[in-house]
């Protein structure tokens, strides 16, 4: 661990981070509406991330449920982790192509601080579907993948 | 092993399982400890650490420790199988002749000498066309009859003749999807007349070629194909652009149906496979921009409650007094008080991110 200037702030190595993450995944967030956890649990770098988004009520997304990829590279959580749905949505920051969450459409990845979590991630997700120019777009049939 | 389970609704419950217990027994142990009605195993998901769990793998294989969580949701399709009916009795393929009833009888065709009088009650046989065969769970004349009265025995006589005729006109006399109404609710854009195809449905009779007509009171006796395989003869389809969609009138009262029920395009599409396999493709192969022709604006069209202004919908927000202080800091740095409140709420309470966001909106906000 560093320390910062005069011991104030403390800047927490990526694989504790990671650890921390993913014991709060295993705990549960919230509502239940959002999950992540690893993909695949024998890799030491914690790399790969599995998320869940449960579509919000009122919106073309009830009842759905998105899955997602996230991948934290080696400078996570300097920047900030890739994002790709791998289950079809029809979202403005999501590319129509490949499923990945664009970071200069999606404002929490193109102002990533390093106190952000991949928790964060798919909550805003979430709230992204909520939003008024995505809570209404068709969206393609369900069970269908990038 | 103890598991918590939590559901959507914020509550959540225990359960005892074991290790080895397969997905579907975990929840087969969910609908025996909530209830068949409130949890049926055939419509629940259950999601692990970000994993919607399949059915035939066990507990330790997707690592669910002690004391883990799952969480439960029911998906939304409601199966023929739980209604106690087979979904194989609508699936089986019509006869290539369809039998009108006697009691309706569809043309009164007129003999060499022409001295048939008007009152004959001739049962017509109508070879089927390219849309009969291709639409092979679509019923029509007698089997039309005995659709409507299975689905009404379905019912348990909680439905009506003319709430189950609805629901076939509704769906396009497709008897899974009217199912699938029945529970849910017909909804209203699919009771909207779509105007006729440009290229009619010719049905020839086996006496003298008579053009036969819908016949009234009965669903969509002669139903209706929304994309003709004429329609994508043209030169737009060659080209592999979906442009040429933008200006078919049936393609234009899809639009306007999905626009209204998002959910009904899902089952248009599997229709459209059946009915225009060629324009399916060539959708799948253009998918991005199928979405966006399909959420272009409709003209004319109403918006919904969605789109309401902020006056119709009249709100109180309570603040703590921290709030209040960030919102006066936020206005103290020139914004005026209403962009700083929705900047502020639409940030969740965050100070920083909500100075931030009116920083980089500024241009917006001044008038």
């Amino acid at each position: 661990m560093t320390l910062g200037l005069g011991g104030s702030s403390v800047v927490v190595p990526r694989n504790f981070r990671l650890l921390e993450e993913l014991e709060r995944g295993e705990k549960g967030i919230g509502d239940g509406t959002v999950s992540y956890g690893m993909d695949d649990g024998d890799d030491i770098y914690m790399r790969s991330w599995t998320g869940t988004i449960i579509g919000p009520h009122n919106t073309v997304h009830e009842g759905r449920i998105y899955q997602l990829k996230l991948f934290c590279d080696k400078d996570y959580p300097e920047k900030p982790p890739s994002v790709r749905f791998h289950s079809r949505v029809n979202m403005t920051c999501v590319n129509h192509e490949t499923g990945v969450v664009e970071p200069k459409k999606f404002g929490l990845l193109a102002n990533w601080q390093r106190e952000y979590t991949m928790e964060d991630i798919l909550t805003q997700l979430k709230k992204e579907m909520a939003a008024p120019h995505n809570r209404k777009l068709v969206q393609p049939p369900e069970g269908t993948y990038f | 092993m103890k598991l918590t389970v939590k559901t959507l609704k914020g509550s959540h419950f225990e359960i005892r399982v074991q290790p080895s217990d397969t997905i579907m027994a975990v929840k087969k142990n969910i609908e025996d400890v909530q209830g068949k009605d409130n949890y049926p195993c055939g419509q629940q998901l259950l999601i692990h650490n970000g994993k919607v769990l399949k059915d035939e793998t066990t507990l330790s294989d997707n690592k669910v420790s002690e004391d883990g969580f799952l969480v439960v949701m029911l998906s939304k399709g409601k199966t023929l199988g739980s209604a106690g009916i087979s979904s194989t009795q609508f699936a089986s393929n019509p006869p290539t002749t369809v039998s009108t009833p006697n009691s309706t009888p569809l043309v009164q065709p007129q003999s060499a000498n022409n001295n048939a009088s008007a009152t004959d009650v001739t049962t017509t046989n109508v070879t089927t066309n390219t849309y009969g065969q291709a639409a092979s769970n679509l019923v029509a004349g007698s089997n039309l009859e005995q659709t409507i009265q299975q689905l009404m025995d379905m019912g348990g006589g909680s439905w009506d003749r003319d709430t189950v005729t609805c629901a076939l006109r509704a769906a396009y006399n497709n008897p899974e999807r009217a199912v699938d109404y029945l529970y849910s609710g017909i909804p209203v854009a699919a009771e909207i007349a779509v105007p006729a195809a440009s290229y009619p449905i010719s049905q020839t009779t086996e006496t003298g070629g008579a053009s036969v007509g819908a016949v009234p009171g009965v669903p969509n006796s002669s139903p209706l194909n929304m994309f003709p395989q004429e329609t994508i003869s043209g030169a737009g389809a060659e080209i592999g652009s979906l442009d040429f969609l933008r200006n078919n009138p049936q393609f234009q009262a899809l639009r306007s149906m999905v626009q209204s029920n998002p959910q009904i395009l899902q089952p248009v599409l599997q229709e459209l496979g059946k009915q225009n396999p060629s324009l399916l493709t060539l959708i799948q192969e253009h998918h991005a921009e199928f979405l966006q022709l399909i959420n272009e604006p409709v003209e004319g069209s109403e918006g919904d409650i969605f789109d309401q202004p902020e006056q119709d919908m009249p709100h109180a927000i309570n603040v703590t007094p921290a709030e209040q202080e960030a919102i006066g800091r936020l206005e103290a740095m020139g914004f005026d008080r209403a962009s700083v409140i929705e900047a502020f709420l639409a940030c969740d309470h965050d100070e920083q991110l909500a100075a931030n966001y009116l920083l980089e909106n500024a241009g917006d906000f001044e008038g």
